[in-house]
């Protein structure tokens, strides 16, 4: 090429052509008509021809040929531009957490109603026998902590027990009222907690504790569900809560309604422990603690309903922005059915509404172990509904010359429960499916008192009556999850304690840089 | 001694006149000399003795001299002896006489020029010095000088344009500064009175430095132009090469010019002067190289070093100048007015804007003449209805214009439409991120090796940022101004394109060239492409600036088909610019391009080999692609070796691109907010009838098969999923479809034309029934662009993160914020936000950066066991704040308020949750690494956009003469 172009750059400049030669080295491969013309021709017409390319193509070949381009250059831009997909890349898969031993544990336990009560704490899962620490703001004590073995402290305020390391998996708390028949679990903090049925009357009053156990300032974002609407309570609107301290609202004040109130509590910073100590003033005064419910579902199943005549309240609640019509079931020892007469219950939105169930439960309980299920229409408690039916539910019940509740708690896998004194039953329920337990009880030092393997059908309940000497009780739900609680009833009254599960595991996420 | 001067005193009356001694300064004359001696024989007034100085000429000048005057009237001198020492030396032998009058060996006198020299000398008896008229030889009829005088930058000025033919336009006996020493009349007194000329002037610029001493001195100087005298100025042309002048006239006169000025001027401008020219000259330097004068440039540079590294020379000049009166008001007056070198300057630049973009607009009428030439017919002289001069005011000659009123009517309203871009430095959308602060932050980016962004990246800058940096720092150092002008600009930028390169297709396909309404259909249709893409509502600014660049790229590209090689080449040198500007902004213009210039290579070996053994012809279509890689070699380069190739799939800017499906790709969208498909549609629709036109289809096929080759590079890259440091992301189909919308349009144009202009009745009916048909496309492409205005791009738009974070991670690159996003049960992801946040051009860096696993390492721990080590180290990795955007998972934030050493911090948004870090960020792993490798590469890259502007600029007046 170079050699070519060598003697081609001078030779373009004169007038004649360098003969023979020129033409020659231009005639090579292409067989122009090159012969005789001039070189300065040539530079002329040469680009000519290289911006009519496609007509060489034309000149080249017959029209056949050129119709064959003509068509196939078309014909190939729109096959090229149908099958261009417009479709995006794989987004990243959602990658679930893994699931590891718990290394830490806070469970937040209420103060005493009144004088007089203890903090009853054992293990599920403890791998040792050590001292966990109780602790609040200032106050600091321990207490041991063994497997299955329970011990009883005395703290008269609200605490933290906490759990670190090997002690952290399966720890399980209660604190206990001696002189009423009262008790309530202590729970690690949750992000929300629903308390149905919250009184903020003279007859009905409520108390709201909430117990930061860390040591920055928690937030706590209050909703209230009243008989029409949300109640508007500016003063539990962003309720702080400083670092390792607890705090108490009393709804009779900040919020006095004579109607039946439901309560939201979110959680915005921070971590907070709530409990609602619930006081209920009828021919006598009771106490009681109303157990929170971690979420509104849209199949609420209530158990350990207090025998005995009495008055009944199922209160509802719907935090939706729809109107839902609930229907209740009653869930026997055999089946579940629609007790006879029984309208559905209108609850209008972001509302809580009462309803006087004394008769069906009593008519229902006296002939035999019976539940309540509250589903959402066309809801059997088993498919998935849209979340524009759910609903929170608890049954306050005075029988048995006591107040006690019945919360809807979530189904559970495996769950430990520690059981005051008392003849204690535990009553389980399948909804979604027949399962089996293993039902396990403990006595106070941690001997295995009784184990017993039941099978509940599903859509129906079931009664164990746990040994006098079952102190803690571990639940082990093999096929399904079942929901239950626990019914102590003895002369001081009646206690009833849902089924919660174990807290035995961390998730711990998965972690991956994002994208800008 | 025989004497003219003598002979003809005899016979004359005695006009009372003084006696005049002719000095004729002599080197190499031979060519004029016979004509000069006549000239002096033939006189009037004949001078009362002709003397004559030759310099060691080596032809038969000294022969011609001795023959014309005498032996005794020509003194033989050296070689080097200067002009001024040559004028001294004849002093010393001329007779005692009055006046000297100075000749040289180029410059003839008219009969009357003595005579009338004289006469002005008698009627202003104090006028000591006296100019002729200079006229040039051969030409006779130009005017050279009628006096001259110094501008302020050492410009010799004649106050005449260039080639000013002598119309009596100048006539008037009026004083200036200086007078040409050829013709000059001098009285022996004041020569004498000065000292002669300067010695340190030997050829150039003694006149003025003379004539600017006689000022001071408070001698009159008169322009005569009665007196005129044919100039040939052989030794300022460079005709004629001496020892004295060098091989470098033009570093002479620049010397010369240097040394007047700082010699003269008053001691008060003396430091003003001496920056002003120091600059001033490395200026002009500058210029030199930009029109591809690199003798001149270095003959600059060397004038100015050596008048500046021997300042001895200057002061011991004004030394002696010092005894003369500064006269300052009086020279004042004679020097040029001071705002004129910014005229020239502005003329300069006038004459080359318009010769750059001038250049290929013919390549049509220059191939036809050179077919005309070769068949030996005349070339007829082109004119544009356009280009006619009529003499009507400006105004008028607009409104009465159609065309104009049509197109300054679009251009104002797609000006409007891109209102939107006012608000630019603020402005973000799906493809673009917002500006920074300023133009320095950008050529900062451009610069660096090691980037402070997330845990630090070396990842190469983005091409974009370069030029958008130029255009910054040209507007004063506003990022934001710089996009809004990209933005607002692209549209009128697209059409003035498309017009240009359609009125060449126009003429090649047809020597008749497209009808104005084709022009006006072409040229608005494809300027809508990047509002009706819907580049514009997506802030693809990328698309946009290749859409606006790309007609540009193809009217240079055509000029690959010229008949010279010289504008080949250059066509090849602009269209390299060209490209590499696209490239920048959308590097898949580059694979573009190499695929086509492969195709046509192809199609070249297949069909015209002969073509291809010229080298004059391929190697200038190549050049483009393989210019591209070294004009953008600091991104090019480390980003190919890095092991990034995907980059120049890789759409620019904010990730990810524009998702585009097979309607898109047929009707010019971009997917998502866009114009609707019918439109496009409507286009392609009869771009395919176009094809299927029996008669001119060779011009429609080739644009079809550029739209061929985009749209199977199209089809093919859809289906890539590119992988990113961080997930997959799919090729930008943008800079594809803008080529496949101008191919449509090309084509369609091309058609319509060959229909319109086409004979048959039905012929014209169905091409006129085609145009209403597409001029439905740009009609409603405007009207949906006026009436919807959809747009995804926002100002200020809100990042997610409390602004008093971002300000804080202003204030140093460790304080980064991490961002932490997404769910304990889906799993969550952390970047880190160091300064304003992502802006334009650091996009693409963190896309290809890859993440830090220390850093998710630390990440992971604090979610799942946060100790207070946990926290110290993330503060080590340069993390001051943690944000969990609204919604936050519950449970991290729950776990985050548990952690001792994270402080809960305060969010605008009640679903935000944020924490800062009590332990003091630090982090001097952003910054310290710098790396000469980057100086390198961004060095060869400006040298290689110097080198290649200077060569694709147009050819310069001087060489062309």
């Amino acid at each position: 090429m170079s050699t070519e172009s060598e003697h081609n750059e001078p030779e373009a400049t004169r007038p004649e052509p360098g003969g023979s030669r020129a033409s020659n080295s231009r005639a090579t491969g292409s067989g122009r008509r090159a012969a005789g013309s001039s070189k300065r021709k040539i530079a002329a017409d040469l680009p000519r021809r290289a911006g009519r390319r496609t007509a060489a193509v034309r000149d080249a070949s017959p029209s056949q040929k050129a119709l064959a381009v003509t068509l196939g250059v078309p014909l190939l831009t729109l096959a090229a531009m149908g099958v261009t997909s417009g479709s995006p890349t794989q987004p990243p898969a959602a990658v679930p957490p893994e699931t590891t031993s718990l290394t830490t544990l806070q469970v937040v336990c209420p103060a005493p109603i009144a004088t007089g009560g203890h903090v009853l704490l054992t293990s599920a899962k403890a791998a040792k026998s050590a001292g966990v620490q109780l602790r609040l703001g200032a106050h600091r004590q321990t207490a041991a902590l063994g497997r299955f073995r329970t011990t009883t402290t005395g703290p008269t305020t609200a605490i933290v027990i906490d759990a670190r390391g090997q002690l952290a998996p399966g720890l399980v708390a209660s604190r206990v009222n001696d002189p009423q028949a009262a008790a309530s679990e202590c729970t690690a903090p949750l992000p929300e907690y629903w308390f149905t049925g919250v009184g903020a009357g003279s007859i009905h009053a409520s108390r709201l504790e909430l117990v930061n156990p860390d040591s920055g300032p928690a937030i706590a974002d209050i909703e209230v569900l009243g008989g029409d609407g949300l109640v508007d309570v500016p003063d539990v609107r962003g309720v702080t809560v400083p670092g390792g301290s607890a705090t108490t609202i009393d709804f009779a004040k900040v919020a006095p309604d004579r109607h039946e109130l439901t309560l939201h509590v979110s959680v915005v910073r921070g971590r907070l422990g709530a409990t609602m100590n619930d006081l209920y003033v009828a021919r006598s005064t009771w106490h009681d603690w109303l157990a929170p419910q971690p979420a509104p579902s849209t199949s609420n199943v209530l158990l350990g309903l207090a025998k005995g005549g009495g008055q009944r309240q199922l209160v509802l609640s719907n935090p939706t922005e729809n109107e839902v019509r609930a229907e209740l079931r009653v869930i026997g020892a055999g089946s579940t059915f629609v007790p006879s007469g029984f309208q559905e219950i209108s609850v209008p939105p972001e509302s809580t509404v009462v309803k006087d169930v004394s008769q069906i439960v009593g008519t229902a309980l006296a002939k035999e172990e019976s539940g309540l299920l509250i589903t959402g229409p066309d809801e059997d408690g088993i498919s998935d509904t849209p979340p524009t039916t759910m609903l929170t539910a608890s049954l306050r019940s005075i029988a048995g010359e006591d107040l006690s509740h019945a919360v809807a708690v979530p189904p559970v896998h495996e769950a430990g429960v520690i059981v005051p004194s008392g003849k204690a039953t535990l009553v389980l329920a399948a909804t979604d499916a027949t399962g089996t337990a293993s039902v396990t009880s403990y006595a106070a030092d941690g001997k295995q008192v009784a184990t017993k393997r039941v099978e509940i059908k599903k859509l129906t309940c079931l009664a164990v009556a746990l040994p006098e000497a079952a102190k803690f009780v571990v639940v082990k739900a093999e096929k399904a999850p079942l929901s239950g609680a626990v019914r102590v009833e003895s002369t001081k009254g009646v206690v009833t304690l849902p089924l919660t599960d174990l807290i035995v595991d961390a998730l711990v996420p998965h972690v991956a840089a994002g994208s800008y | 001694m025989s004497n003219p001067g003598e002979e003809y005193y005899g016979g004359q009356p005695p006009l009372r006149r003084a006696a005049v001694t002719a000095i004729l300064v002599s080197h190499d004359g031979a060519r004029w000399l016979p004509a000069v001696l006549a000239g002096i024989a033939a006189q009037s007034v004949r001078p009362d003795y002709v003397l004559a100085v030759d310099t060691g000429s080596k032809d038969e000048s000294v022969q011609l001299l001795s023959d014309a005057l005498g032996h005794g009237a020509v003194i033989q001198e050296k070689l080097t002896t200067s002009f001024p020492k040559a004028i001294r030396r004849g002093l010393a032998e001329a007779p005692d006489s009055e006046w000297i009058w100075i000749l040289h060996d180029d410059s003839n006198p008219e009969p009357r020029a003595l005579e009338n020299l004289l006469s002005v000398a008698a009627l202003d008896p104090k006028a000591d010095i006296l100019g002729p008229k200079l006229r040039e030889w051969p030409s006779l009829r130009r005017l050279l000088e009628l006096g001259v005088t110094i501008s302020g930058t050492g410009r010799r000025e004649t106050g005449l344009e260039r080639g000013e033919y002598d119309q009596g336009q100048h006539d008037d006996i009026r004083p200036v500064l200086a007078v040409n020493t050829a013709g000059m009349l001098v009285r022996r007194s004041v020569l004498k009175e000065l000292g002669g000329f300067d010695n340190r002037l030997p050829i150039f610029g003694n006149d003025i430095d003379f004539g600017w001493r006689a000022a001071r001195a408070g001698h009159k100087t008169l322009i005569v132009p009665d007196a005129v005298v044919f100039h040939a100025e052989a030794a300022h042309r460079g005709l004629r090469k001496t020892a004295l002048t060098g091989r470098h006239t033009h570093l002479a006169e620049r010397t010369a010019a240097l040394y007047t000025l700082l010699a003269n001027s008053t001691a008060a401008l003396l430091p003003f002067q001496l920056i002003r020219l120091f600059f001033g000259s490395l200026l002009r330097v500058l210029g030199f190289l930009a029109v591809r004068a690199p003798g001149e440039a270095v003959d600059e540079l060397a004038a100015v070093l050596s008048v500046y590294l021997k300042p001895g020379t200057i002061f011991a000049a004004r030394r002696a100048r010092s005894p003369l009166a500064s006269n300052d008001a009086r020279v004042r007056g004679l020097l040029a007015p001071r705002w004129l070198p910014y005229r020239h300057g502005l003329d300069f630049v006038g004459d080359l804007v318009a010769a750059t973009t001038d250049q290929a607009a013919d390549v049509a009428e220059r191939r036809r003449a050179a077919r005309m030439a070769e068949r030996g017919e005349v070339a007829p002289v082109h004119r544009d209805e356009d280009e006619m001069a009529e003499d009507t005011g400006i105004v008028v000659r607009f409104l009465t214009n159609p065309v104009a009123v049509l197109m300054t009517g679009f251009l104002l309203l797609s000006l409007w439409l891109g209102h939107q871009a006012l608000g630019a430095a603020a402005l973000s959308g799906p493809g673009l991120s917002p500006v920074p602060e300023n133009a320095g932050d950008w050529w900062q980016l451009h610069v660096q090796s090691w980037h402070p962004l997330s845990q630090g990246s070396d990842i190469a800058t983005p091409p974009y940022v370069m030029p958008m940096a130029l255009l910054a720092s040209l507007l004063f150092g506003h990022p934001g101004a710089a996009l809004a002008v990209l933005l607002l600009l692209a549209v009128p930028s697209a059409t003035w394109g498309a017009w240009r390169f359609m009125r060449v297709i126009g003429r090649l396909a047809d020597p008749r060239g497209f009808s104005k309404v084709l022009l006006i259909w072409g040229s608005i249709t494809y300027g809508l492409v990047p509002v009706v893409s819907g580049a514009f509502a997506q802030g693809r600014f990328g698309v946009i600036a290749s859409a606006a660049l790309l007609p540009w790229f193809a009217h240079a590209a055509l000029g690959f088909a010229d008949p010279t090689s010289d504008r080949r080449w250059r066509a090849a040198w602009r269209a390299s610019l060209l490209l590499m500007l696209m490239t920048a902004f959308t590097p898949l213009a580059w694979v573009y391009a190499l695929l086509l210039t492969g195709l046509v290579l192809g199609l070249g070996y297949a069909f015209a080999r002969g073509l291809l053994s010229d080298r004059s012809i391929w190697l200038p279509l190549v050049t483009p692609v393989l210019a591209v890689p070294v004009l953008l070699l600091p991104w090019f380069l480390p980003m190919i070796l890095g092991g990034h190739p995907q980059v120049l799939l890789l759409e620019s800017g904010r990730l990810p691109g524009p998702l585009a499906g097979a309607v898109d790709a047929m009707s010019g969208r971009l997917g998502g907010t866009a114009a609707p498909h019918w439109i496009g549609l409507l286009l392609g629709v009869l771009a395919l009838i176009a094809l299927l036109l029996p008669e001119g289809r060779r011009p429609v096929l080739v644009a079809w098969v550029a739209a061929a080759v985009a749209a199977v590079l199209l089809g093919l890259l859809s289906h890539l999923s590119l992988p990113l440091a961080v997930g997959h992301v799919r090729p930008g189909p943008g800079f594809l479809i803008v080529v496949i919308q101008a191919a449509a349009v090309a084509g369609v144009a091309l058609a319509l034309q060959r229909m319109l202009s086409g004979r048959g009745r039905i012929r014209q009916f169905g091409g006129l029934a085609a145009l209403m048909l597409a001029v439905v496309v740009p009609l409603a492409g405007l009207g949906w662009a006026l009436v919807s205005g959809d747009s995804d791009l926002a100002e200020d738009a809100d990042t997610g993160i409390p602004a008093y974070m971002t300000q804080n991670a202003e204030l140093a690159p460790e304080r980064g914020v991490l961002v932490i996003g997404g769910t304990v049960h889906d799993g969550l992801t952390w970047t880190v936000q160091r300064g304003n946040g992502v802006t334009f051009g650091e996009d693409e860096i963190l896309a290809f950066s890859d993440p830090d696993p220390k850093l998710t390492d630390t990440v992971s721990a604090l979610i799942s066991r946060p100790t207070p080590e946990v926290v110290e180290s993330l503060a080590a990795q340069g993390i001051e704040y943690v944000v969990l955007p609204a919604p936050a998972d519950a449970q991290v934030a729950a776990g985050f308020d548990a952690t001792a050493g994270l402080a809960q911090a305060s969010a605008e948004n009640p679903q935000t949750r944020a924490w800062h870090l009590v332990p003091a960020p630090t982090g001097d792993f952003l910054t310290g690494h710098g790396s000469w490798m980057r100086w390198v590469l961004v060095g060869i890259q400006l040298g290689a956009i110097l080198c290649v502007g200077v060569l694709s600029g147009p050819t310069t007046r001087r060489e062309a003469r």
